[in-house]
């Protein structure tokens, strides 16, 4: 790693790029892929919370779900 | 004005009343007030006043021109391509939407899709959106897990925040990030597709899109794409737009940089009928075998017509199109109840001799009273009953 950005920078086309240990880059994915997670899982949830508090009769978490009329 | 006044009599004390019209006032001031400036470092200083008031003609000029928000360049040929033609529209096999709405004002429904034999379709997905004046979400999920999500943000009426999300789990995962700038006469679209910092620079797509009004009528713009993947080389790609909307016709060009040319006119033949027309060039390299030359490559200009209609109707909306190769497809979307409506769509390729059709029944439940009385059309947005008047179409 210390040899690649010492290459770059003798370079005469200067790199503008972050230069990370392969740890924090290693964490930086799993964060990604943890939130990635979350998002997959926890989106829709999110969106039926969001109009749940909303509407003003604050349906049933049945009544969500379900596609039958519930009035 | 009050300056001008205290001038005038010392003015007067020296010149004769004879002379009266040598004086040196100042016209009137004129009606309209001049804003007032600020007497900063910034507007005071020669260079910057200068400036400012190069700035304040110009934007004056603008003003002048009467020109108006071209839109996107997503929107470009929408006209045509999305709301005549029935790309978006088309589907096979059956299907069963239940959509059930909780919420007008904010928006937020949930919706259930059935599928059968659709290659495209899921058998089953749920998607929920909930929007209100300057925020949309939407998330949609099927029966194998693959997500998809949108959030949609608008800071002030020039600018939205855009986010698009794919999650799958056999896939690779995509995000899109974007930023909509509509100003009075221009619109400028950034959008990255994956980006990546962590590999050697960036890594992803990044487009940047400028359309521009030069009339009231024509806008013109380009977008530039810029496409690089870890190890391979970089790629760029620039495209040229313009589009002329008349009112009641609209003509748009894209020059694609593969060499596509793609044109496009729509006309609003009745207030019921609208008709559009794409013409799509391309040129590609084919491969072919010389008994001279051996085995080389020559250029192939491809071409492909589509010209389509679309009726509404009352409870209605009928949509046909043909096609240079040979296909006539056909959608046609009938509310039989307020809250039945019947799909159907049809496909012949005469070149190939092939059919597709698709049959699809649309629900709208209500999650409350109110709701479901709005869409029996008993009672209108504001609650007030409707006696005797026809079933509103929602």
């Amino acid at each position: 790693m210390a040899k690649e950005s010492s290459a770059s920078s003798s370079n005469s086309i200067t790199k503008y790029q972050f230069t990370l240990s392969d740890e924090s880059k290693e964490r930086i994915l799993k964060v990604l892929d943890y939130s990635k997670t979350i998002a997959h899982y926890g989106f829709i949830p999110f969106v039926l919370y969001l109009g749940w508090s909303a509407t003003s009769n604050k349906p049933s978490i049945l009544s969500l779900l379900s596609p039958f009329p519930s009035a | 004005m009050s300056s001008a006044n205290s001038s005038v009599p010392q003015a007067v004390g020296n010149v004769p009343i004879q002379q009266l019209n040598q004086l040196s006032i100042g016209t009137l001031p004129s009606v309209t007030p001049q804003p007032p400036r600020q007497n900063s470092l910034w507007s005071s200083n020669p260079v910057f006043s200068y400036l400012n008031d190069v700035y304040i003609t110009i934007s004056e000029h603008r003003k002048s021109l009467g020109l108006t928000n071209p839109g996107t360049i997503e929107n470009l040929n929408k006209e045509v391509s999305r709301d005549v033609f029935l790309n978006q529209y088309f589907f096979t096999g059956l299907r069963a939407d239940l959509n059930k709405a909780f919420s007008m004002m904010p928006a937020f429904q949930t919706s259930h899709t059935l599928s059968m034999g659709s290659t495209i379709l899921p058998a089953y997905a749920f998607s929920s959106l909930f929007a209100t004046e300057d925020f949309f979400v939407q998330g949609n999920v099927d029966n194998e897990l693959n997500f998809s999500g949108r959030i949609n943000y608008g800071w002030d009426k020039f600018n939205i925040s855009k986010i698009t999300l794919q999650l799958a789990h056999s896939q690779p995962s995509m995000i899109q990030l974007e930023q909509d700038y509509q100003a009075s006469d221009f619109s400028i679209n950034l959008k990255t597709l994956n980006p990546n910092f962590l590999y050697d620079g960036f890594s992803g797509v990044a487009v940047a899109s400028l359309l521009q009004s030069l009339t009231p009528k024509l806008a013109v713009g380009l977008e530039a794409m810029y496409s690089k993947q870890p190890i391979a080389p970089p790629d760029t790609a620039v495209s040229y737009v313009a589009r002329y909307n008349a009112g009641n016709w609209i003509a748009s060009a894209q020059l694609q940089a593969q060499g596509a040319l793609i044109a496009s006119f729509w006309r609003k033949v009745s207030d019921k009928v609208e008709a559009g027309l794409e013409t799509q060039i391309g040129a590609t390299m084919k491969q072919v075998a010389d008994p001279l030359m051996g085995i080389g490559f020559e250029p192939v200009i491809e071409g492909q017509t589509t010209i389509g209609a679309k009726y509404e109707y009352r409870t209605a909306v009928f949509r046909g199109q043909l096609d240079s190769t040979g296909k006539v497809s056909a959608f046609l979307e009938k509310r039989v109840l307020p809250t039945v409506s019947i799909l159907f769509s049809g496909e012949i390729d005469q070149f190939k001799n092939s059919s597709r059709i698709g049959l699809g029944l649309q629900f709208e439940a209500a999650g409350n009273e109110q709701l479901m009385m709005m869409q029996q059309g008993l009672i209108d947005a504001n609650g007030n009953s409707i006696p005797g008047a026809p079933p509103v179409q929602l």
